[in-house]
Order: C-alpha cells, then structure tokens, then sequence
C-alpha cells in the first residue's frame, strides 16, 4: 500500500474528524483546566457507555454546559464510529475442525506426551528433544509445537529401519511422501498412530473401509501396524493410505518398506 | 449514544444471565468437562479471535493463539473468580498474554531474518508490516462507504501506532470494555489505560493530519 498525498481525495465531512483542543486540554492541567481534561481523557468511555454511574453523570453535565468538551465529543464520535465500521482486517471465526485440533493438544498434553517420548531408548535425538521439550519453562505455548515435534520424531522412528538396511556405498534417499512400496512377497503394511480417543467402532469401521486388518501394536511409541489387502495395487494402496490419512482420529499413518 | 435507563437496565440482564451461564461453563470445564469446553470455544472465540486479529494479522497466529488460550482455560478453569471481574475479560486478559507472546516470537524470528538475508522490505516504517495480503488486497464492497482512502489511511495509521496504543483503542472501541477492564487484561494501573487511550488518539490525529486530514 503506497501512499501519497496525489493519491488521496479528502472526503469533505471528514474534515473535522480530530480534536484539535485535545493538546490544549493535556492531562498535565487537568486541575487548572475545570475538568476540561478529565472529560478528554474519559470521552472514550463515555462514549463506549462503560463509565461508572457518578462518572458518567459528572461527564454529562460537564458537556451540558461545555462547548468546547461536545466538539471534542463529536470528533471522537466520528473517529470511533471509522474505526469500529473498518472492515478491513479479515474476520476470524471458531470452527470444528481448529476445535478438532485443540482437543489433538489437549490429549497430547495430557496423555503425558513428553514421557512417551522420553521413554524411548534407540534415538538418542529423541531423547534430546524430550530435554529440550522439558527444559521449556510453559508447556502450555509449546502444546502445537509438542504435537508437531512428536509427530516428526514418530516418522523418523518409523523410517529408521529403512535407513538401517542402507547397503555400505549406495544411498538411499527414501522420501515419506512416497505413497506406496508394496512388499513384492506380503501385504503392503502401514504404520499408524490413532488420536487417544477414537473408538473400538471407530477404528473397526476405519479399517474395514480400507480392507485393512492390524497386525501388529502398539509399540511404546503408539505406533500400530496394519496390513492392507492390495497387493500388486499400487494405485489402491496410495488410496487406502489417503484414506486413512484423512480420518480425523488418524494422526499419522505412513507405508512400511519392505 | 447516551443510554436510556430502561435500556441499561435490559442490557444489564442480559449481561448478568450471560455471565451466570458462563460462570456455569467454567464449573463444568474445571470438572474436565468437554462439552462445556466446546460451548465455550463456540461462544466465546468469535470475540476472542476479533481481537487478536487486530493485533497478530496473520490467521494462523490466531489460530495459535486462541489454541493456547483454549488450554490455558481447560487448565486453569477452576481458578477463575467472578469476584475479579467478568469471564470475557479474564479470557481477554489471557488472549492478550498469549497474544503478545506470539508476537515476541515472531519478532524474534524476523531479526533472525533480517539478520540473515542483511535486507528488509519495510524498515522505513512507511508501509504497514505483517499485514495480512487479503486485508489489502480484497474488493471490499463494504469499504465504500466511508471512501477506502479512509479505511486504508486508518490503517496505516493504526500500523504505525505502537501496540500498547493499539490494543487501548480496540478494547475500547471495537470491544465496548471499560477502563477498568482494559487495566485488567493488560495488567497494568487504570490511570495507564487513560492516558494511553490520550495518547492513542492524539497520535491517530497527527497520522492522519500528516495525509491532509486537517
Ligand atoms: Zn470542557
């Protein structure tokens, strides 16, 4: 937003828009001013109609009988009315699903995420963000943050085995965006967390929706395994995990490689 | 703008049975419960979330920030005293707690940038910071009335007042509280709010006075 003065158009009924005597009105003189100043500076709620009932009647009758003070008035009338009446900053509403997600930090917190986390043995980063998880002084501000961090340790704790059987010499960069490595010998299997708080029928609808049957869990981490029934279907594995990506009680689920 | 009595009165009971109603959320929540905390998120959050876009800009910020505020209140919920002052501004009060500390870190962050890439986009103070693309961006029908240049003046000039000033002028404009109110939630002694809301408004007049606004 540039601004300059060719730009502008002065709407003419703005024109007395600001008190020009709230200078000479200052707070400094306000015992030498006959209440000129306490007025200025308890117009704003005045105006707001929050003032207690003996302020609000000494204000009143203060403007009865000061024209000077009901100028001043109808300026921060018009400045208040401008303001309230900007539209300009974008609305923020409540919805089900940011609801969705503070009850996510809620369970986290109080599921006592960060033993969990402290619990594991192998990783020794892990261990060190636990530290530095607890060394934070308000767990509360960091509730988001936690989830996020745990969530990013549990996909390094999954992929870690796949990074374990790197042959000497050939790297292998394996990205977790890859939707599917389906076993040539089994099932494709899949690594899930579930939300704290989904349901035994929750979780049965859940996998039969996706001909999923589990096979393996939970691990310290909470971590469970499933297997899926698509083998040499790399377009229907990608779809399963998809959809159970998208369950609301499915906090992460990533493909198992072989 | 002056209220009749009969209106104050009516408004005064609506006001109390709200306050009766939240006070009974907030015994339920201390007892952990989660229908009561959803009530709540629904009824309050739409002011909470006002607010603290005025001061953070940015949605995901709020999103944060109402996160926090919302486990603040799970958290803390038995410790609410009505006899300190109304719900709304104990929650505005920690709104604007969380509020301020977001914006810490994201200052933080921004030196750290700023430090990094040795450039930044508005170090004249001249262009509103961190504002929002939408915010200016957007074909407002509604901002037509007033004429834009005006809002968009406004805003530019709200941009350049410091955030204390800020936040005086939204409490008691945009959200009706009293000086006693706005002295609760940003913790500090009455007679601070006055003569910042002074000041706010004194400097609002020389902003816009400086784009010929006489
Ligand atoms: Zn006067």
């Amino acid at each position: 937003m540039n601004l300059k003065n060719s730009d502008i158009t002065i709407p003419v009924a703005l024109g007395s828009f600001f008190p020009q005597n709230l200078e000479e009105s200052a707070l400094m003189n306000r015992k030498a001013d006959d209440g000129h100043g306490i007025v200025a500076e308890l117009l704003p709620w005045y105006v707001n109609g929050t003032l207690g009932s003996k302020e609000q009647e000494w204000v009143a009758g203060h403007l009865a009988d000061c024209p000077k003070c009901r100028v001043e008035l109808e300026q921060y009338q018009q400045l208040s009315s401008v303001i309230s009446n900007n539209t300009e900053t974008p609305d923020w509403q409540p919805s089900p699903a940011h609801f969705g997600q503070i009850l996510s930090a809620l369970d986290a917190e109080e599921n006592g995420v960060i033993r969990n986390v402290a619990v594991v043995k192998k990783p020794s980063f892990l261990g060190q963000c636990a530290d530095w998880l607890q060394a934070q002084a308000k767990p509360l501000v960091w509730a988001l943050a936690l989830e996020t961090i745990v969530l990013a340790a549990l996909v390094l704790f999954v992929v870690l085995p796949r990074l374990d059987q790197q042959t000497s010499g050939q790297t292998v960069f394996q990205t977790l965006s890859d939707a599917h490595a389906p076993t040539v010998a089994g099932l494709p299997r899949v690594h899930i967390v579930f939300a704290d708080d989904i349901m035994i029928g929750d979780l049965r609808l859940l996998l039969v929706s996706v001909n999923a049957r589990l096979v393996d869990g939970p691990s310290k981490l909470g971590v469970y395994t499933v297997e899926l029934a698509t083998v040499g279907n790399p377009d229907a594995t990608a779809l399963a995990i998809a959809t159970l990506r998208k369950h609301s009680k499915v906090k992460l689920a990533e493909p198992v490689h072989p | 703008m002056i209220r009749h009595a009969e209106q104050t009165q009516g408004l005064n009971e609506i006001a109390q049975e709200s306050e009766k109603q939240g006070l009974l959320l907030m015994g339920k929540i201390a007892n952990q419960d989660r229908k009561a905390f959803e009530d709540l998120y629904f009824g309050y959050t739409p002011r909470i979330g006002r607010f603290l876009m005025k001061l953070l800009k940015k949605r995901e910020l709020v999103d944060e920030a109402v996160n926090d505020v919302m486990l603040a209140v799970w958290q803390q919920a038995g410790r609410y005293d009505p006899a300190q002052g109304k719900l709304s501004t104990w929650l505005f009060g920690i709104a604007h707690n969380k509020g301020l500390k977001l914006l810490e870190r994201q200052r933080r962050h921004q030196c750290e940038e700023t430090f990094l890439s040795q450039s930044s986009p508005s170090e004249n103070g001249q262009e509103p910071s961190g504002v929002d693309a939408e915010w200016i961006g957007s074909d407002n029908p509604e901002r037509t009335v007033m004429g834009w240049e005006m809002g968009e003046h406004l805003l530019w000039a709200m941009e350049l007042l410091s955030l204390e000033h800020r936040t005086v002028i939204e409490l008691a404009i945009n959200e009706q509280c009293s000086y006693q109110e706005i002295a609760l939630i940003t913790d500090c002694p009455v007679n601070t709010v006055k003569t910042r809301m002074f000041h706010a408004r004194k400097k609002l007049a020389e902003l816009l006075a400086s784009k010929d606004y006489p």
